[in-house]
């Protein structure tokens, strides 16, 4: 069973940023890039922080702790100190509303 | 004694030699890798020492820097509980407490630092903060006793005094300087953090000259030249003396650190030193820098591995120097070098939770310090650093105006 969660507008996210989504018991981050629309867990993998106060640059989230660096597209661990990935959830948009497919 | 020999072998199993070790296997490095500790912990970071971990909020387990099977799985060799204590740079050996000998290739001193003492003998309740071992007796003295008194307001002090008054103890702060954070910060931004520890009930001492601790069996005061303050435990933080006498010893150069091209390089063609400990080349600021910074230990162990793999063209050590503070629930970033004489451009207010202070000199930016909530500074103080990387000085006006996204000015 596929699960799409209607998480945002398309304008609630500025360009080149993201936004924290919650929804049930967990949490992701949505992002707003040149490349398109993006979803990961919201949770660094170093230590419990969000990532929402972090900076995107391009593809790249850097958590605002301690600068550690993802692939946004993929959720891939990038530079020290983050060494294991963040999940990551396929995205869809439908006209200006922004769904994430969890399952 | 059997003799090991080894391709890369580290002295100092801290942060900057496990990041170099990772680094040379993430390079393709595929000789033998081993790394030395006089700890018997594995590579632990430190940041977590004056916080969480003083608080019991996070163990050992919690703040490894690589968890023990990634050694394993990265074929890195560790030697724990073990000393180097020479250097024989003919030989290329390093000779172990235990009169084992290991040869190597490359050497890397990642050897840190010690907290610089008082003079006078050890008093039980005085403790110093620098390794695990610190954190934990200091964690179960807190738990234990009430008034704390921190010697030296430099951020370390400071973070203490933030967690001994989150667990309830009554808190002082004694420093030598008229202010705190001195070394570090302008004197407007020290200002708002005394503002906030004041509120949370912290006392000061400013000006204050130590006369000695008072107490037999175990600390009960602290004696200052005008006064005396009721303690039952204190912290000294007035800094690091970097672990030098190694590289001394065979012949190396050191001047506050070990010295070190942009490279990492020591003046011997097979040994390095990163972290702590190195007075290193840096490019950007042209001039020798040591710095005591969890990301400086993190690049040069990328640095490090880079030079030893001889990808040496790009990578080198030009990175404007970020550090944090966690404070309460507030917290510093600051990037860059700067005068404490300095002048500030500001932007939002402590008072809303998110204070940037834009640092220049002639009209050069040469830093950006945030004080906020939370992490709400962290992307202004990233986009600072950028700019500081760029070599940057957008118009004053706009870094002062909240409306204007500092992202923008980026790209100006
Ligand atoms: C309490 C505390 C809080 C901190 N908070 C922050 C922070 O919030 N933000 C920040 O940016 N930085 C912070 N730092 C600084 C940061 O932790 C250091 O800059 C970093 O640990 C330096 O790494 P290093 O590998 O150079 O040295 P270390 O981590 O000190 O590692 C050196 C290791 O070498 C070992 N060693 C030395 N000599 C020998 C020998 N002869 N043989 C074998 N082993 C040897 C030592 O035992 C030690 O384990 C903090 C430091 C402390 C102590
Ligand atoms: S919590 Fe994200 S890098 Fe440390």
């Amino acid at each position: 069973m596929t699960d799409w969660v209607l998480a945002c507008a398309t304008d609630d996210i500025d360009e080149e940023d993201l936004i924290r989504f919650d929804h049930e018991d967990k949490t992701y981050a949505i992002y707003n890039t040149d490349n398109g629309f993006f979803a990961t867990a919201g949770y660094c993998t170093h230590e419990v922080q969000h990532l929402e106060d972090g900076l995107v640059i391009g593809n790249v989230i850097e958590c605002p702790l301690h600068q550690g660096r993802f692939e946004i597209s993929s959720g891939k661990a990038l530079s020290a100190p983050v060494c294991e990935d963040l999940v990551s959830y396929p995205v869809k948009v439908e006209g200006d509303q922004i769904y994430i497919q969890i399952v | 004694m059997r003799e090991l020999k080894v391709g890369t072998l580290i002295i100092g199993a801290g942060q900057a030699g496990a990041s170099a070790a990772f680094a040379l296997r993430e390079k393709g490095y595929s000789d033998p890798v081993c790394i030395i500790g006089e700890e018997a912990l594995p590579p632990y970071e430190r940041p977590p020492l004056s916080k969480a971990v003083l608080r019991e909020e996070k163990s050992l387990s919690d703040i490894l820097v690589r968890d023990l099977p990634a050694y394993d799985s990265h074929n890195i060799q560790l030697m724990l509980g073990s000393r180097a204590e020479q250097i024989l740079p003919q030989e290329q050996q390093v000779k172990l407490g235990d009169g084992q000998v290991i040869s190597y290739d490359n050497l890397i001193l990642a050897t840190g630092g010690r907290p610089r003492q008082l003079p006078g003998k050890a008093l039980p309740g005085v403790h110093y903060l620098r390794s695990h071992g610190d954190g934990t007796r200091l964690a179960a003295e807190l738990k234990q006793y009430k008034k704390l008194a921190v010697i030296g307001g430099g951020f370390i002090g400071l973070e203490v005094a933030a967690s001994a008054r989150k667990m309830g103890l009554e808190v002082c702060v004694i420093e030598a300087a008229p202010r705190v954070l001195q070394r570090s910060l302008p004197e407007t931004i020290a200002a708002d953090v005394v503002a906030l520890h004041e509120d949370q009930g912290v006392e000061f001492h400013y000006n204050a000259r130590l006369q000695g601790f008072a107490g037999t069996d175990r600390l009960s005061g602290i004696q200052l030249e005008d006064k005396s303050i009721d303690a039952d435990i204190a912290v000294v933080g007035i800094g690091l003396i970097p672990n030098t006498e190694l590289a001394e010893t065979a012949g190396l150069a050191v001047d506050n650190g070990i010295c070190t091209d942009a490279q990492c390089r020591t003046g011997n063609a097979h040994i390095y030193a990163i972290g702590d400990c190195a007075n290193s080349y840096h490019t950007y600021y042209q001039r020798a820098v040591r710095l005591e910074s969890w990301q400086n230990a993190n690049l040069q162990g990328a640095i490090v591995a880079a030079a030893i793999c001889a990808e040496t063209s790009d990578i080198q050590n030009d990175a404007v120097p970020w550090l944090w503070s966690d404070q309460y629930d507030w917290s510093f970033q600051v990037a860059g070098i700067f005068d404490s004489q300095a002048q500030l451009i500001s932007r939002g207010s402590a008072a809303e939770g998110k204070q940037i202070w834009f640092i220049h000199s002639d009209g050069v930016l040469t830093g950006v310090v945030g004080w906020g909530k939370g992490t709400s500074i962290a992307k202004d103080v990233r986009v600072g650093q950028m700019l500081l990387q760029q070599g940057k000085t957008p118009p004053f006006d706009m870094l002062a105006d909240e409306n204007i996204s500092l992202k923008k000015l980026l790209k100006l």
